[in-house]
């Protein structure tokens, strides 16, 4: 749980609409790009009731989704959940059951994988053994039977776009893991593909070279003005990259939103559990008082506090979803009106460096998860096992999920 | 800290090559020097291990390359030579061409019915290879099987049984599991995922199996042509039941020489000129083993 904020600031601020109605500044925000709020925009992709089976098993599940021109768009979600399958549909390696994709406004049902405006970067690479880094790069160029001169004019750009000219006559076995990655990339974007298709591109890296990765990646969409969609199962990595994230589930879409929205917004409990961590109280809504909402739940004496946001009517049974590092945690009773407090024992402490977990636990043997930032280097009195605590949240902290 | 002495265990490749190389080949170099006699064995000189260093230098006195000079002189030998260097080409490449397709399409097979295949593959090495050579002579001549069936269909008979197609079709038969499994192991090693990332740059499918596909199986076509050849330059048993006078092959020659003529220095001399011409093939062959063996690590 570091810093996902750390992204791009090329496009500006813009503050986020949260789907309450109500305006938030939520999460980090840092882009005003955002052509699927404009109904003027028309979709670069668009897979309309997309279904795939293989077998009896169902790997695609109705999914409807709309890719815009420039976006970084991730696909995100745990092994088996179909985004693998999607992708593949797009590049023409799948065919779907039912639904249609389209592509700049054109059927791609029928169109062979070696006729679609698309390039894809493999999880494997797939780079051609037999090649040596510059053939490899050339390999697209020369299917479009491009002049001579021209393909190796363009093969030195590519070289240079990734920085790997002193290997251009070594073979892919002579090449590090993160070299090529970059070869697979050069590759894939030689052709100046409509949109770039990238399975997994950082999983086999380690994560120093990961994490640089994913910020190169990002220069590099900006800088080609291309369209990427990003398959992967790593929340950090789609949530640092990416314009906008599908979280799928068992062959549907769970949400689709920017990254601040469906880590801050959750629609659902299995989005919010997939992305970061989260504590979920089961809880019934007992009354409403705009703004406010009063909960009933097991932990809390009086009930939880939130916003009234998105909350079902008075009797209806929810979940309420607070995140740890939202949570405070202190050896002395809060001060205030004492909403939204619970007391309770230290049951393990995870210390990484930049964050502390606590794992509280609550009476009934419940436990819950609280992070703190450590953003002094010493603390008066810390907080060690077995010490009596309490956890405290703010009305605005906690999301409201149907059950 | 490095040491100077190979292991035990790496010697006894080179054991293995001695006994089973070196030492046969020393022998037939031997008997080419010498001269044919009519005695047990049929050639001089012999060792006269009593007569100390006299002995032995009367024996090496009594070693001469007339051998070699009667083989060089005679055209019939030379042609021998060319010709079973063409038959053994024409083998290896009619057994590229068909064996090819079929590793292929074993490759492509489920993983159950590619072990099927295999085994098919494998099988008639479990009948003897003289009987199968033979089963040729069933089927090739005038009234055999394929005549039959030939009749069947209307078609006009083919008279094939010795001639050098009756040969070169033996040879092809014989030594296809030679090219089919090199050929197999390669392409069935092949990342299916090259093929999608062909197709994915914009190579149709025809197009990837030139780029990647074959490009990729050159050392399994290099092994299984040298595997193919090696062999058909010097097959005898194929020749001599199928062929006729105009199928001419050096390794029947050899048989002939050893066994019909009884000179056995000629024949040991037409052998070892027979191993020369081999040597680069096999030098070939083995360097080509190494840089496999090499990239496979």
């Amino acid at each position: 749980m570091s810093d996902q904020g750390a992204g791009r600031t090329a496009r500006g601020k813009a503050p986020a609409k949260a789907n309450g109605g109500r305006r938030l500044n939520i999460g980090a925000v840092r882009s005003s790009f955002a052509p699927w709020n404009d109904p003027a925009a028309s979709p670069l992709v668009r897979f309309e009731g997309v279904s795939k089976r293989f077998g009896d098993q169902t790997a695609v599940d109705d999914v409807s989704l709309d890719i815009y021109p420039g976006e970084f768009f991730a696909l995100l979600g745990p092994s088996g959940c179909g985004k693998t399958t999607l992708m593949r549909m797009l590049a023409g390696f799948e065919t779907p059951d039912t639904g249609r994709i389209t592509l700049a406004g054109e059927d791609l049902a029928g169109v062979p994988p070696h006729r679609r405006p698309v390039n894809m970067m493999f999880q494997s690479y797939a780079l051609f053994p037999h090649l040596s880094v510059e053939q490899n790069i050339a390999f697209g160029l020369k299917q479009e039977g491009l002049p001579k001169a021209e393909i190796s004019e363009r093969v030195l750009e590519m070289l240079d776009l990734v920085k790997l000219r002193a290997f251009a006559r070594r073979k892919p076995d002579q090449l590090s893991g993160g070299q090529k990655q970059r070869v697979a990339l050069a590759r894939a974007v030689a052709r100046k593909p409509k949109m770039l298709l990238l399975d997994e591109p950082l999983g086999a890296l380690d994560k120093k070279l990961r994490e640089e990765t994913q910020f190169e990646l990002m220069d590099l969409q900006v800088e080609l003005g291309m369209t990427f969609l990003i398959v992967t199962h790593d929340q950090e990595e789609a949530m640092v990259m990416a314009d906008r994230i599908a979280v799928m589930r068992e062959g549907q879409i769970a949400q689709i939103g920017r990254p601040e929205e469906v880590y801050e917004t959750p629609a659902n409990r299995y989005v919010a559990e997939f992305l970061g961590d989260v504590n979920l109280f089961t809880a019934k809504v007992s009354s409403i008082d705009h703004p406010m909402a009063r909960l009933a739940a097991a932990e809390a004496a009086d009930g939880f506090y939130v916003l009234d946001d998105d909350c079902p009517p008075p009797g209806t049974d929810v979940s309420l979803a607070v995140r740890p590092e939202k949570m405070r945690i202190s050896l002395e009773p809060p001060e205030g009106d004492g909403h939204n407090v619970m007391a309770g024992e230290i049951w393990d402490i995870g210390y990484t460096g930049d964050w502390t977990n606590y794992i509280v636990e609550l009476p009934g043997e419940r436990l819950i998860r609280v992070a703190r930032a450590n953003a002094s280097r010493f603390v008066e009195r810390p907080i060690g096992w077995d010490d009596k605590v309490w956890v405290s949240f703010d009305p605005d902290a906690g999301v409201v999920l149907p059950e | 800290m490095k040491s100077p002495l190979p292991r035990p265990s790496a010697l006894i490749p080179y054991l293995w090559l001695l006994l089973f190389f070196a030492l046969p080949f020393l022998m037939v170099f031997r008997l080419s020097l010498s001269d044919s006699a009519l005695a047990i064995p049929p050639y001089t000189p012999q060792i006269d291990w009593g007569g100390g260093l006299a002995g032995l230098k009367a024996f090496l006195d009594g070693l001469d390359f007339d051998a070699y000079g009667r083989l060089v002189g005679d055209r019939l030998y030379v042609n021998a030579y060319v010709s079973s260097l063409v038959f053994a080409a024409q083998g290896t490449a009619l057994a590229l061409l068909l064996g090819y397709p079929m590793a292929y399409a074993m490759a492509r097979c489920k993983p159950g019915a590619r072990n099927l295949l295999l085994m098919l593959v494998i099988l008639p090495f479990w009948t003897s290879f003289l009987i199968r050579v033979y089963a040729w002579v069933g089927i090739l001549k005038p009234e055999g099987l394929l005549n039959a069936g030939l009749g069947l269909l209307g078609l006009p008979h083919v008279d094939l049984l010795y001639t050098p197609a009756a040969v070169q079709i033996g040879l092809v038969y014989s030594y296809l599991p030679f090219m089919v499994l090199p050929l197999y192991a390669v392409l069935e090693k092949q990342d299916q995922t090259l093929l999608e990332a062909a197709a994915d740059l914009g190579s149709p499918p025809w197009k990837s199996f030139w780029q990647v596909t074959f490009p990729m199986s050159l050392p399994g076509v290099f092994a299984g042509c040298l595997l193919c050849f090696i062999p058909m330059v010097g097959e005898f048993v194929i020749p001599d039941l199928l062929g006729g006078p105009g199928s001419l092959m050096i390794g029947r020659s050899i048989w002939m020489e050893f066994f019909a003529n009884r000179d056995w220095p000629f024949a040991s001399a037409v052998a070892v000129v027979l191993l020369i011409t081999l040597i680069l093939p096999i030098i070939l062959y083995q360097r080509q083993q190494v840089k496999a063996l090499e990239a496979g690590r």
